[in-house]
């Protein structure tokens, strides 16, 4: 029997598994993808996506407004993200201390947990020289706009950006293990510390039996069940929160799958008369970075997509839709992210498939149109010949519906990050969160899964 | 030429061609879907997708195949437009556009060609190409 099964590798669960080998407790890693590592990476667009996501490449919410992108491989959605490293602010943490009543929930008390998980890996930023046209359009139009900009603080050890890398391609995994994800960094030392990892496992529920816990899946199709003292979650808000909801022994808050909250995004492409090759060298260099911003709840971003996605973007189809693709190196890119309100619900459908409500309020539809508004403007101010808006939304980063809170009643998770009526289970990720920051959660789940670390191994004790 | 893969038959295979030319219809520049053969990659999308997702797809691209192409225009036309309709129908149009552009999409501007295809790929056409630095690794 294990003294840990820590269901999900990505941020949390990669955190967790070495903090807790490195306490000398015996884990094992449960991961529903495949171990890829940087030779083996698919590499094509075509099969990244497919191989490496869940859904075959895209889930969607219950109104298909939005679709889901949700890493399913070794290393979790680090692998395939862009490895960007914010500190929550303390707008984040004061309404979460008013939701949750949990008091850490400070910048200061968090600092040392930020610390830790910086500790981890390399974070930095991309040098002015490197950057390419994309990012260079980007900042014009926003200081033409009278908006602040930064550089995006990025985990990553060496891009080789000199020799002319294309990040791009890092979407489905970094060939040189640059960026550092879960694989190359808490993983690869908790397997030097014993862990032991088990691969193309998706769990279905769970069991409590009180002094173990049964993890009950599927691995390769053939059923199987791992035995622990504790378990635990760290899948993700889908995750975390669909193995809870098909736990139908455990007794559960009636809060579970409530909360769900996403990052929506919705991208602007812009045609120049001059080629812009967002596609070449590094990816994603800059942000917005503007307190008015901030107050108004979203954010501009500078991104860019392959084609097989950019394709599925733009509006259209037929000989119009091929001219604009025919466009694609003069394609200039910015999407709006937008810091929406926690008003989703995971459920389960018959079958026990996953089924996500996310509706967008009179609040987040006024954010995004105001935000897209200001894109089309900064974009006709850049120089652009034509603008085109995207009708498809996006929901980056998953979270909530196992919201952490001091009452059982408006909360699933403990502030010792326990199941409230299941002490042996823990749930230590982005399922926890009360809300959504409106800020890259990578860093923060990261801090916040050393602290549960800390708490597990504590015992609960102060 | 193959005309059949491990998911898809031949009818299924050239119900996915005809939907494809909807969507790519081919002009000067680019070969239309058909043309290029790439629905033969269609089992690298189909292989990872949800059963029941995969099971919904192939009825779908069988019955596209008994269908005249103008109205599969028709329908992709349909499709695109009715972003925005409320409630289940609208529901439906999304995930059904979002379904087929999905694949078609995907496997077009994959760059990825059948064998009896002898023109420049679409990734050629865009001028696309990536790659990362390994050589320092290598050595």
């Amino acid at each position: 029997m294990y003294d840990f099964a820590i269901i999900g590798s990505g941020a949390a669960g990669g955190r967790l598994a070495y903090d807790l080998t490195a306490a000398g407790a015996a884990c094992v890693l449960i991961e529903a993808g495949r171990a890829f590592e940087a030779a083996t990476f698919p590499g094509h667009e075509l099969d990244y996506s497919t191989q490496m996501f869940w859904g075959g490449g895209l889930e969607f919410s219950a109104d298909a407004r939005l679709g889901f992108l949700r890493g399913k491989c070794l290393g979790g959605s680090t692998v395939v993200n862009q490895a960007l490293f914010d500190r929550f602010d303390d707008l984040v943490f004061e309404e979460w201390r008013q939701r949750s009543g949990v008091s850490f929930f400070t910048s200061a008390t968090m600092a040392p947990d930020y610390d830790a998980a910086e500790k981890m890996a390399e974070v930095k930023t991309i040098p002015e020289k490197y950057h390419r046209r994309n990012a260079k359009i980007f900042i014009r139009a926003l200081e033409e706009r009278g908006l602040k900009w930064s550089q995006l603080r990025r985990a990553e050890r060496d891009c080789a950006h000199e020799h002319g890398s294309d990040c791009l391609v890092c979407l489905g995994g970094c060939p040189r293990d640059s960026k550092q994800s879960a694989l190359v960094t808490t993983i690869r030392q908790a397997k030097a510390n014993g862990l032991k990892i088990e691969t193309e496992f998706e769990i279905y529920s769970l069991a409590d039996r009180r002094d173990k816990v049964i993890v009950q899946g599927f691995q390769r199709g053939e059923k199987v069940e791992i035995t622990a003292a504790k378990a635990v979650l760290a899948a993700g808000a889908l995750g975390s929160t669909g193995i809870l909801l098909r736990s139908t022994t455990l007794k559960t808050s009636p809060r579970l799958g409530k909360g769900f909250c996403c990052h929506p995004q919705f991208m602007t492409y812009a045609v120049f008369p001059e080629p812009v090759d967002a596609h070449k060298g590094p990816f994603q260099a800059v942000k917005s970075d503007d307190p008015a911003l901030r107050r108004a709840g979203y954010k501009f971003e500078n991104v860019f997509a392959p084609p097989g996605a950019t394709a599925l973007l733009l509006p259209g189809f037929g000989k119009q839709h091929q001219d604009l693709m025919k466009k694609y190196r003069y394609l200039a890119c910015m999407e709006v992210c937008v810091r929406e309100d926690p008003v989703g619900e995971i459920r389960l459908s018959k079958q026990g498939r996953l089924v996500i409500h996310k509706p967008l309020t009179a609040s987040d539809r006024r954010k995004i149109k105001e935000g897209l508004g200001l894109v089309q403007e900064m974009f006709q101010a850049a120089g652009a010949a034509r603008v085109i808006t995207c009708p498809q939304g996006f929901g980056l980063h998953l979270m909530g519906g196992c919201a952490i809170g001091v009452h059982p009643a408006d909360s699933v998770v403990n502030p010792d990050f326990q199941l409230h009526d299941h002490p042996n289970i823990y749930v230590a990720d982005s399922s926890i969160f009360p809300s959504a920051p409106g800020i890259n959660p990578c860093l923060s789940v990261l801090a916040l899964s050393h602290r549960a670390g800390r708490r597990i191994l504590s015992g609960g004790r102060p | 030429m193959k005309t059949s893969t491990r998911h898809l038959t031949a009818n299924q295979l050239r119900g996915l061609d005809k939907i494809g030319d909807a969507f790519i219809p081919g002009d000067q520049d680019l070969p239309s879907f058909s043309a290029c053969s790439c629905a033969r990659q269609a089992d690298r999308v189909l292989a990872y997708l949800p059963d029941t997702d995969r099971r919904d797809l192939k009825m779908l691209l069988a019955l596209f195949r008994l269908l005249p192409g103008s109205f599969l225009v028709l329908l992709v036309r349909l499709l695109e437009r009715g972003q925005n309709i409320a409630g289940p129908l609208g529901a439906l149009l999304r995930l059904a556009r979002l379904g087929l552009k999905g694949l078609v999409m995907s496997l077009y501007y994959s760059g990825q060609t059948g064998e009896d295809y002898t023109g420049p790929s679409s990734l050629e056409v865009l001028g696309y190409e990536v790659s990362v630095y390994l050589d320092d690794l290598r050595s």
